[in-house]
């Protein structure tokens, strides 16, 4: 924690989202509309950033393969919507069956990362586009009786988009919502964030968290030092997975659509983007890069929408987000290879 | 032909080449020998314009080719003044014929484009023509189609020969160890070889560890020493001891420590070695060094054990059989390991020192941890660390400034006494250590070879070293195991000469000189 | 036995596709129409792939920024109002130009990511891809005021996303028509691709085909024999991205419109998923796993859908089943590559131990 040197891409955003704020003010944006909005999207989409540490940690790469823990979540969504389950209820029932299936799932695609060290990323993000079409049969087939879920001609099949409203929509939103004049801080939303984040960090303190940082910092003492390094990688995939199944549950409700087939394509590239601006290199992440780059990259994000509008030109806003979302990547693999040469020496 | 004068090359201020002043002619062959260390292979780089070499800071001193001094930053310098070299371990493509590896970056090309030449054909059958003549030349018959995976050892080194020997402007060509892949008629080829290159007038610098092929091949033999030429020496003037008295110095240090009586009670023992009957034993309570030139075999039994490498043998630890590289049983076992390759395997070196002290011994000392019972989620004890560490940072008189700094800040002999104070803390029954004074001061040195003694007297830590440094091997070892070729090729024991050493890890005894 | 097991996944995919033609009861003529037209569209693609897998650079998912250049070279010429085979002269020139230019960007990336090369390659696409969105969408008319406003949104910024090419579209038409089936297909596509496979050929041949082998059988080696390995690498990105913007021009000269924002798309996957089908690795390509992949493959894409409507009454089976296999295809590639190496490597280790 003690040399914080701010990197390029961390300086770039900020300077982007201070050019983006004042022209939002200058248009005449609501500022306290501004705030709640980039509260709620910054918890939103915190979790899922934030499933990327335990893989990054353990020296598993990031984790370009998420759709699997988002499939995993979805399904237990999937699973709570049919048997109508409710507000909290439902919301803690796809919890839980979501990352039962994250568990089990994490430990096939942990299986396959351990056999391709060195190259998860490639393969994690191959592994998770094609499982999304494996998913997308599987909903087509789901014996699902809750109507509102299935599609309205034919009967068979879920629909790509199902509204969560009556079931467990905000739910977590709305929790002990605090009013300050036009400011509202879902501070239960906060609360879930930070209490993952607090856990995730004390996690790295224990002996475990120890031996995950000396997996990605050199595999091979760690191995002699008696330690399966392929069990505690399982660890940190599966725990990736898991996470990234709750990160889907509290984005779904925040969105209020469940969100199925094509819905985690893209999912994966914005939040190793958001890890990267915060800070992350390829072995290390903390919890404060996560949040930090989930806040810079999603506030930026939203106070582009009205200005691309006020500019008459709304795709603007999803163009400048994707160039975000590939520049900062591109960047991370280009100047975070200086452990390179070391390899070449050893050789 | 060639001339080096006062060349040195340092590494991070340590100079593993001192003031080199030789002379080689054309159409001569010319021997260098020296132990592990010694700077062949350092020299051999300058020459070759690795870039190793330039990213270290380049060397010192001058390189003289027919009189005129000329500077080697790269490999294509040193390739225009006609300098080949025939690397121990081949630089051949797989996947490309022999014909396509013997003119690679030099194929004969239709239309020399001086922008983009490497869209011009490539004259195939041209290239196969000289590619044969070559081959010719030194008397290997290889078909020139076929792809260099299918080749034997012995084909592929001739391949490569070949493809030095098709530049035609080389005049020196360096072989590094050609020898050591070959059996005995393969290998009577090659020298032959190498006559009739000299004979053309191509001065060749010949590395080995095989005496007896430098003694027949050569016309100079030059010996290296710690960094320094210590004797060159005519053709009439050859001797094989007198090759090993160069090699290992005159100034031995006596004997530091008192020879006990072996308890010979097998604490491990290495079965079915190589596919043979015969058995390596390590007694308990003794300090064993297992030493041997490069690429001998002397790594096989520590990193074998470990599973860094392939062993072909079954361990027995105290009568139990053992897997290879089950690592977590091992250290159960109580069976610890330094490797030679500090930084590779045995240090964090991005993390503090604490860290790499305590690491891997928490089940040893449960006071590491606040809730001991629920070891994996267990916060550390970081207070009852610091203060450990403390005492360690002092009992080795680690210079550092505290249990905080990273390690990749502290200096080499620092950095192996973190090691050493780890297998301390570990406190192992089998210590298993590899080239523990490597690249380090003088005054550490006999620090780390304090303690490894301590560790063995006090708490009966049976100690296995592989190191090249025979004269510290003598001083502190019962046993010291010479391996060549792969097997143990002779067991000392008892008062050992440095010499009768220095000539059985060159495959010789003192009885036959 | 041994071709079989040599070359397990075409026959495995050609197994499947003749079950998914047996269930999906189209004629063989419909098939063979369809798998012409998707021949000459992605074949070119396809073949860019292998001079950057021969070098070991893996497969460049960054041709898309090849097909960016042939599009942005077809906008350019409709801005330009030019007809006829003065259009298809001028888009093949321009395009060139253009690939070569940003194929020597995307080298200049790659060979900074060693090691990473697909995964930064698909970024690469990605952000190209973009970058390239937000100058059509968002610049023209702004910034860049065309000529030709008729291309233009009615709003007065960005380009439409459909637009007709029919200037090159004509001069496609009228070279080697032939007739199949009631409609009219022509040849000079199957010409183009001739021309480019001997050009391959050609080029495997010459010394960068040589040197592009050796580069990709060993790096390292490569460097200490004095090979010139980044130059090696960018020339095969460059001849890569130029094959890209070729086939994107016989794409759109067939397809008669050019989807401004869109028609770039997917094809990266596309081809990478064929050439494996054939029977490369991302380590080894040759030209025949490209005829074979693509053919194989686009059989299957066609008669997936519809064996998936017959057999389970839902067409977006197939479909499903399709993409899945698109993308299965290159994971499974890259770990059979990697136990692969896995294996020559403990080979090597053994053989050194004797």
């Amino acid at each position: 924690m003690k040399n914080k040197k701010i990197n390029p891409p961390q300086l770039i955003m900020a300077v982007y989202m201070l050019v983006l704020l004042i022209v939002t003010v200058m248009i005449d944006m609501n500022l306290a509309d501004i705030i709640n909005d980039a509260l709620i999207k910054w918890a939103m989409n915190g979790v899922i950033v934030l499933s990327l540490i335990p893989m990054i940690n353990v020296g598993a790469g990031r984790n370009f393969g998420m759709a699997v823990g988002l499939s995993a979540g979805l399904l237990g969504m999937v699973f709570a919507v049919n048997l109508r389950f409710t507000s909290w209820t439902g919301f803690f029932s796809s919890i839980a069956a979501g990352s039962l299936i994250a568990a089990v799932l994490g430990f096939f695609y942990a299986k396959i990362l351990n056999q391709l060290k060195m190259n998860e990323e490639i393969v994690g993000t191959f592994v998770g586009y094609s499982f999304i079409p494996i998913m997308n049969i599987f909903y087509t087939f789901v014996p699902v009786t809750n109507r509102q879920m299935l599609y309205p001609i034919g009967g068979q099949g879920l629909r790509p988009k199902v509204n969560l409203d009556i079931y467990f929509g905000q739910v977590l939103d709305n929790l002990w919502q605090i009013k300050i004049g036009k400011l509202v801080i879902p501070l239960g939303l906060l609360l879930f964030l930070w209490g993952t984040g607090i856990l995730l960090w004390a996690f790295s303190k224990t002996r475990t968290g120890m031996v995950f940082s000396a997996i990605a910092e050199n595999e091979r003492f760690v191995q002699i030092s008696g330690i399966s390094v392929n069990k505690y990688r399982t660890i940190g995939i599966v725990m990736s997975t898991v996470l990234a199944a709750f990160g889907v549950v509290v984005y779904s409700q925040s969105y209020g659509i469940l969100h199925l087939y094509d819905g985690p394509f893209m999912m994966s590239f914005p939040a190793v983007s958001a890890i990267v601006i915060g800070g992350a290199g390829k072995k290390k992440a903390t919890v404060v890069n996560a949040l930090a780059g989930t806040f810079l990259y999603q506030t930026t994000y939203l106070l582009s929408i009205p200005v691309a509008n006020a500019l008459l030109i709304p795709e603007m806003a999803e163009i400048l987000r994707t160039i975000v979302t590939s520049g900062i990547i591109l960047y991370a693999f280009i100047f975070e290879r200086k452990d390179k040469r070391h390899e070449v020496r050893e050789k | 032909m060639l001339e080096v004068r006062n060349l040195s090359k340092q590494f991070d201020g340590n100079y593993v080449l001192k003031n080199i002043n030789l002379k080689i002619k054309d159409g001569e062959v010319y021997g260098v020998i020296g132990a592990n260390g010694s700077g062949k292979s350092t020299f051999m780089n300058i020459l070759n314009g690795k870039a190793l070499i330039a990213e270290t800071g380049g060397y010192e001193g001058d390189i003289l080719i027919d009189g005129t001094s000329v500077s080697i930053k790269n490999h294509s310098q040193s390739t225009a003044h006609g300098i080949a070299m025939v690397h121990q371990e081949l630089a051949l493509f797989s996947g490309l014929s022999v014909t396509r590896n013997i003119k690679i970056n030099r194929e004969n090309i239709k239309g020399k484009g001086t922008f983009l030449p490497e869209f011009s054909y490539v004259d195939y059958k041209k290239d196969k023509a000289e590619a044969e003549k070559v081959l010719e030349m030194i008397g290997a018959q290889i078909a020139l189609d076929r792809m260099i995976d299918g080749l034997t050892l012995n084909q592929k080194q001739f391949v490569e020969l070949a493809r030095e020997l098709d530049n035609e402007s080389i005049r020196l060509l360096i072989l590094d160890e050609p020898t050591s892949s070959l059996n005995i008629t393969e290998t009577k080829r090659l020298l032959e070889c190498i006559r009739e290159i000299a004979a053309r007038g191509i001065a060749v610098i010949f590395i080995s560890h095989r005496l007896e092929e430098v003694m027949e091949i050569c016309d100079v033999v030059a010996v290296l020493r710690d960094g320094e030429l210590v004797s060159t020496y005519e053709k009439s003037e050859f001797s094989v001891s007198r090759f090993a008295d160069d090699m290992v110095g005159r100034e031995i240090v006596k004997a530091e420590r008192k020879k006990k009586a072996l308890s010979r009670e097998v604490l491990l023992s290495y079965d079915r070695t190589n596919g043979t009957d015969r058995r390596l034993n390590i007694y308990e309570g003794e300090v064993v060094g297992i030493t041997g030139l490069a690429g001998q075999g002397q790594e096989q039994f520590s990193e074998g054990l470990f599973g860094l490498k392939a062993g072909d043998y079954q361990v027995r630890f105290c009568g139990e059989e053992l897997k290879k590289g089950d690592n977590p049983e091992l250290i159960k076992q109580g069976i610890y390991y330094l490797s030679e390759d500090r930084s590779g395997t045995s240090l964090f070196l991005e993390s503090p020192i604490w860290k790499n002290i305590i690491f891997g011994t928490e089940h040893k000392h449960p006071e590491f941890m606040s809730m001991p019972k629920l070891l994996p989620l267990s916060f550390l004890q970081k207070k009852v660390i610091k203060e450990y560490s403390e005492k360690m940072i002092e009992e080795l008189n680690i210079l550092c400034s505290g249990p905080e700094q990273k390690l990749r800040e502290l200096s080499g002999g620092n950095q192996q006494k973190v090691c050493i104070s780890r297998a301390i803390t570990f406190g192992p029954k089998l210590l298993f250590v590899g080239e523990p004074t490597r690249g380090i001061d003088i005054y550490s040195k006999e620090l780390i070879l304090k303690w490894l003694l301590e560790m063995n007297q006090k708490n009966g830590t049976t100690i296995v070293i592989t190191s090249g440094e025979i004269e510290e091997l003598i001083r502190i070892c019962d046993r010291v195991i010479v391996m060549y070729q792969g097997q143990v090729f002779k067991i000392f024991e008892g008062n050992i000469e440095p010499e009768e050493i220095m000539l059985s890890l060159y495959g010789r005894t003192a009885d036959e000189k | 036995m041994k071709f079989v097991k040599n070359n397990i996944v075409p026959i495995a995919i050609f197994l499947l596709t003749v079950i998914a033609f047996y269930y999906s009861e189209m004629s063989l003529n419909y098939l063979s129409a369809e798998v012409y037209t998707r021949f000459i569209r992605n074949m070119l693609f396809t073949l860019a792939l292998i001079l950057p897998v021969t070098c070991g650079m893996g497969i460049n998912f960054a041709i898309i920024v090849g097909a960016i250049s042939a599009q942005m070279a077809v906008v350019f010429a409709l801005d330009l109002n030019l007809t006829g085979i003065l259009a298809l002269l001028f888009v093949v020139g321009v395009s060139a130009m253009l690939s070569v230019m940003f194929g020597f960007l995307v080298a200049l990336l790659l060979n900074k990511a060693r090691g990473n090369e697909m995964i930064v390659s698909i970024m690469i696409g990605q952000l190209s891809s973009v970058i390239y969105q937000f100058i059509f969408m968002v610049a023209y008319g702004t910034v860049i005021h065309p000529l030709n406003t008729d291309i233009l949104l009615e709003r007065g910024i960005g380009v439409r996303s459909m637009l007709d090419a029919k200037n090159i579209s004509e001069v496609f038409e009228k070279i080697l028509p032939f007739k199949f089936e009631g409609k009219t297909y022509t040849l000079f596509p199957v010409l183009i691709i001739l021309v480019f496979s001997l050009i391959l050929f050609y080029l495997q041949r010459a010394k960068i085909g040589v040197l592009a082998k050796a580069v990709g059988s060993n790096l390292s080696h490569a460097n200490t024999l004095g090979i010139k390995s980044n130059r090696v690498r960018s020339i095969c990105i460059i001849i890569s991205t130029v094959f890209a913007a070729m086939s994107q021009i016989i794409l759109i000269g067939d397809f008669g419109t050019i989807n401004v924002y869109t028609g770039h798309l997917g094809l990266d996957t596309f081809a990478a998923a064929a050439i494996l089908v054939g029977g490369a690795s991302i380590k080894e390509a040759r030209m025949r796993n490209c005829f074979v992949g693509v053919i194989l493959f686009h059989a299957l894409f066609i008669t997936s859908p519809m064996a998936g409507q017959n057999l389970f009454n839902n067409p977006s089976v197939g479909e499903y089943f399709r993409s899945f296999l698109a993308y299965g295809v290159i994971v499974i590639a890259i770990i059979m590559n990697l136990r692969k190496e896995k294996m020559e490597k403990e080979r090597i280790l053994r053989e050194t131990l004797k």
